[in-house]
């Protein structure tokens, strides 16, 4: 059985999340209840959304909040003992970007459930640079129960 | 540019069209799609976020401006897209609330795969 210092937060990403370099966008949970948590990101200069100029897609906005509430989730798996759940993002509604990051910068991404249904989760995320508001929304992800069926 | 908006656009099959008001373009996402990478291992999905992209660069090179994603509405992604995947990316163009918004549908062989709508700020040359 593995060491309860182990789950001591902040965890590294990977170690509560299915995704892999270089979709893994997160680096690591920093804080996490049952229904709210927070993440880093820092994107390199060599990744797959950063263009020569170092400036990120924003597109992945979208994607950091549903990778942290998949990170809350996974979180809750580790400290159970059970394996990492796979989950997708299956919606987004009203997902505003404010403004663009860049390769380097700290990226904050906190997330709170709004509600749980039949294995789908809506949720409220937003991601900062410092206190620079750059994304704010809800997004809606499908996460598989233990020993639940797949989803189509 | 980013790899990943390159990717898109060089996973083209067909040139854009316009038809009837929308931008269409077809796409086939082979196995060596850079962000099948990771997402996830042992079960590649082409992620939600490269299909909005894919939405976004059709939209730019359909009005020919360099445009910034600044809302996502309304998404829903409800088909798994895997490798090999083809997919048929259409856009119209809206007016909602007295902004210009971008209606999108993805479309596979099995049906809808997303829609969403996307609005933009254009950057200044």
């Amino acid at each position: 059985m593995k060491d309860r210092a182990d789950l001591t937060l902040p965890v590294a990403a990977e170690r509560i999340l299915p995704h892999r370099p270089p979709m893994l966008l997160l680096k690591r949970l920093t804080a996490c209840t049952e229904l709210t948590a927070a993440a880093e990101a820092r994107f390199p200069a060599e990744s797959l959304f950063a263009d020569a100029d170092g400036r990120i897609d924003p597109v992945v906005m979208v994607e950091l909040m549903a990778q942290t509430y998949a990170a809350l989730r996974g979180y809750a798996d580790l400290v159970q003992g059970q394996p990492v759940q796979e989950g997708l993002l299956v919606g987004a509604r009203q997902v505003r970007i404010l403004g663009a990051a860049h390769a380097g910068e700290e990226l904050r991404v906190e997330v709170r459930t709004d509600g749980l249904y039949e294995g789908f989760a809506l949720v409220e995320g937003e991601v900062r640079r410092g206190t620079e508001l750059l994304a704010a929304g809800t997004v809606k992800l499908w996460v598989r129960e233990k020993g639940g069926a797949e989803r189509g | 540019m980013n790899r990943v908006a390159q990717a898109i656009r060089a996973a083209a099959i067909a040139p854009l069209a316009v038809q009837d008001g929308e931008a269409v373009r077809q796409y086939r996402f082979a196995a060596g799609f850079p962000a099948f990478e990771g997402h996830f291992p042992g079960f590649a999905l082409l992620p939600a976020v490269v299909q909005i992209m894919a939405a976004a660069t059709l939209v730019e090179d359909w009005r020919s401006a360099k445009l910034t994603l600044a809302s996502v509405e309304k998404a829903k992604f409800l088909i798994q897209l895997r490798p090999g995947a083809t997919v048929v990316v259409r856009c119209r163009e809206r007016t909602i609330a007295g902004r210009r918004r971008y209606e999108t549908s993805l479309v596979v062989e099995e049906g809808l795969a997303a829609s969403f709508t996307l609005g933009f700020v254009e950057e200044d040359s």
